[in-house]
């Protein structure tokens, strides 16, 4: 079953054929699927697309957020207003949210990155609540927790005529393309140069920062960029629901970025979207859980920290160690496993270390043994 | 003059909540100074400690009760909390910020669950007002600002002439050494956590006649706890105390210009625009 293939259309390995899988599936979901189905579809593919934008900044460049409500909403917002206030249309919109977003991004980044790693968590829950509170109160301007609607016009396609967001199939692929272009651009972006740099900060910033990387400056690129993608699902989100409300910028959307990640594995992108498919998929077909969200929420945020860090990717890694196959080494590698010593790193001990050995030596050098 | 009695009452109320912030914002940077934990649990507790004095109210009838019976149940809680899931977690600050997260989900919706969704006052034990110069002020805010004066220095006492307290100063400055030297830092962590959830659920129900009391009462206290401590200084506690009244008076000055919410808003901007200016706090480099 590991080893690959050579077939007409070039050599199929496990990982290909995996991904062949998940596209076929995604492809032909609509043709079996009802309209319900497909609305859900398109709204947990929109949200997917926002945990792994999440995932791009806490999984890759280990700084952990809970400021990403507040981008889901600016970009919601920034689509609705050029929607309704400008009479623009879908694409305008889009790019509204992703532009608008990324400039709030860069605003807060600023304040968030000056100060020290635990600062900056505060930094964006402060962030969070007080954009919660001003959205809330500032009704005339986002019709508060009642929410506006919103009238998403058509989109005229060369060939196929107007497309109404009213269509489920249309909708569906829609929501899928965004989404798809997304994760390839963020993809692409984990796996530049940059993206090396973001996993260095990640794993160790005092030596990212000694080799003379501006840790700062990439801190402030993840964190817009993050923000900006986590505003073309907000976006993407309105355009599916056509409504949006004060809520979107609630602490709880917040958490939903973080357990869609922990679920689904850190630093993936990809495990970001499959946290939010189980998550946002259960809680929708257990009635009794939709009534306390956020206790199932709350208690399984609780249990995947405690009991598995890296969330099924961690669990599958863990699956092909135990049985053995010879891909296992090398898919735990590049995947989950490559955080175990990220995690050790940024820990409060390896921390405590390197300042006893500060203050007891002057020396770096237990410091560095920690790390 | 209506104005000047005005500005006084707002003076006054400034003070009075500023000090029960920093009450509650205390027990915060204990926890971090000493453990290395953001608890975003923290305002979950203080709401706690307001829905279980409302129960004891309700059965008991009697506030001083609640006043003592409340805050020794949020406090074994805390301990709980620590030991059973921060502590096996407690290397990893985003993983240990999770978990609280976490928890403030749960213990909101069980207060929602418990308690329901509306709001609930409670009467306050002391009545009537207080007249000097002119400006009358309601008797209970003035005992609870004296109240919260003196658990601060008791809290200090606490600190700097105890054995335990000494404890968890020689924690707070080196774990290792503290441990080699024979201080039982596992006790110490759990007491920390106990201490801080109980300052903070004595602080909600010192609270409860004033503001009213609902299942989401915690966030907002959370929103000004975290700020006053990232403006205080993360880990610095005399920071905590100057950061708190000043948040506090500026917000209750402010909010006889503008709606509260509005004032509470900008104040909370001005904080944060505040952190550019000096990313390390007031006291930068602060221990305990």
């Amino acid at each position: 079953m590991t080893e690959s293939h050579e077939t007409p259309v070039g050599r199929v390995t496990p990982k290909r054929g995996a991904w062949g899988l998940v596209a076929a599936v995604a492809v032909a979901f609509p043709f079996v699927a009802g309209d319900f189905l497909l609305f859900l579809a398109a709204s947990v593919l929109a949200l997917g697309l926002y945990g792994a934008a999440f995932d791009l900044l806490y999984g890759y460049t280990g700084l952990l957020s809970f400021g990403h409500a507040v981008f889901f909403g600016v970009g919601a917002y920034a689509a609705t207003f050029a929607i309704t206030d400008f009479g623009r249309g879908v694409f305008v919109g889009l790019a509204a949210g992703f532009l608008a977003t990324a400039l709030v991004a860069v605003g807060l980044g600023l304040v968030a990155t000056r100060v020290s790693s635990h600062g900056f968590v505060i930094v964006t829950i402060l962030i969070a609540l007080i954009a919660n509170l001003a959205a809330v109160s500032l009704t005339s301007i986002t019709g508060g927790t009642d929410g506006r609607s919103v009238a998403v016009p058509p989109v005229a396609l060369p060939g196929l005529g107007d497309l109404s967001f009213f269509d489920p199939v249309f909708r569906y692929f829609f929501t899928l393309a965004v989404v798809v272009a997304s994760l390839l651009v963020m993809y692409r972006l984990a796996n530049s140069p940059v993206g090396l740099a973001f996993r260095m900060i990640r794993d160790n910033e005092r030596r990212a920062r000694m080799l003379g990387y501006n840790v700062t400056a990439y801190k402030l690129f993840a964190f817009s960029a993050s923000g900006a993608f986590a505003g073309l699902a907000g976006v993407l989100s309105t355009y599916v629901t056509g409504f949006v409300s004060a809520s979107e910028f609630s602490l709880v959307v917040s958490g939903d970025a973080i357990i869609y990640t922990l679920v689904g594995g850190r630093a993936t992108l990809f495990g970001a979207v499959l946290g939010a498919v189980l998550v946002e998929g259960a809680s929708n077909f257990v009635s009794e859980l939709t009534d306390a969200y956020p206790l199932v929420v709350g208690a399984l945020l609780l249990l995947t920290v405690v009991f598995e860090p890296e969330g099924l990717v961690g669990v599958a890694a863990r699956m092909r160690e135990r049985f053995g196959s010879p891909d296992a080494t090398s898919a735990a590698d590049d995947g989950a496993r490559a955080d175990d010593g990220a995690r050790a790193d940024d820990g409060a001990r390896a921390d405590d270390g390197a300042r006893a050995a500060e203050s007891e030596s002057g020396t770096d050098a237990t410091g560095d043994e920690h790390r | 003059m209506a104005l000047a009695s005005d500005v006084a009452v707002a003076v006054l109320n400034g003070v009075t909540w500023g000090l029960i912030v920093a009450l509650i914002a205390l027990g915060l940077n204990l926890i971090f100074g000493l453990l290395e934990i953001v608890n975003m649990a923290h305002g979950s507790l203080y709401m706690l400690g307001a829905v279980i004095g409302w129960f004891v109210i309700d059965a008991t009838g009697s506030f001083f009760v609640a006043l003592f019976l409340a805050p020794l149940a949020v406090g074994m809680i805390g301990v709980a909390i620590e030991r059973g899931v921060l502590r096996p977690i407690e290397d990893d600050v985003s993983i240990t910020l999770i978990a609280t997260f976490g928890l403030l989900l749960i213990f909101q919706q069980l207060a929602l669950m418990s308690f329901g969704p509306g709001t609930r006052s409670v009467a306050a034990p002391i009545s009537g007002t207080v007249s000097f110069a002119g400006v009358s002020y309601s008797t209970y805010r003035l005992s609870v600002a004296v109240v919260a004066v003196a658990l601060m220095a008791g809290l200090y006492l606490f600190l700097f002439r105890t054995r335990y307290g000494t404890w968890m100063r020689g924690v707070r400055q080196n774990r290792e050494v503290a441990s080699a030297l024979g201080v039982p830092t596992s006790k110490v962590y759990a007491f920390t956590f106990g201490l801080g959830s109980l300052l903070a659920a004595l602080a909600g129900v010192l609270l409860a006649p004033i503001v009213s009391v609902h299942h989401l009462m915690g966030l907002d206290v959370l929103a000004v706890a975290f700020i006053v401590v990232i403006v205080g200084g993360l880990g610095s506690l005399r920071g905590v105390l100057v950061a708190s009244l000043t948040y506090a008076l500026v917000e209750n000055v402010g909010a006889l210009f503008v709606t509260p919410v509005r004032a509470r808003i900008l104040t909370l901007t001005l904080m944060i625009a505040f952190v550019l200016v000096r990313p390390g706090g007031i006291f930068e480099g602060d221990a305990v």
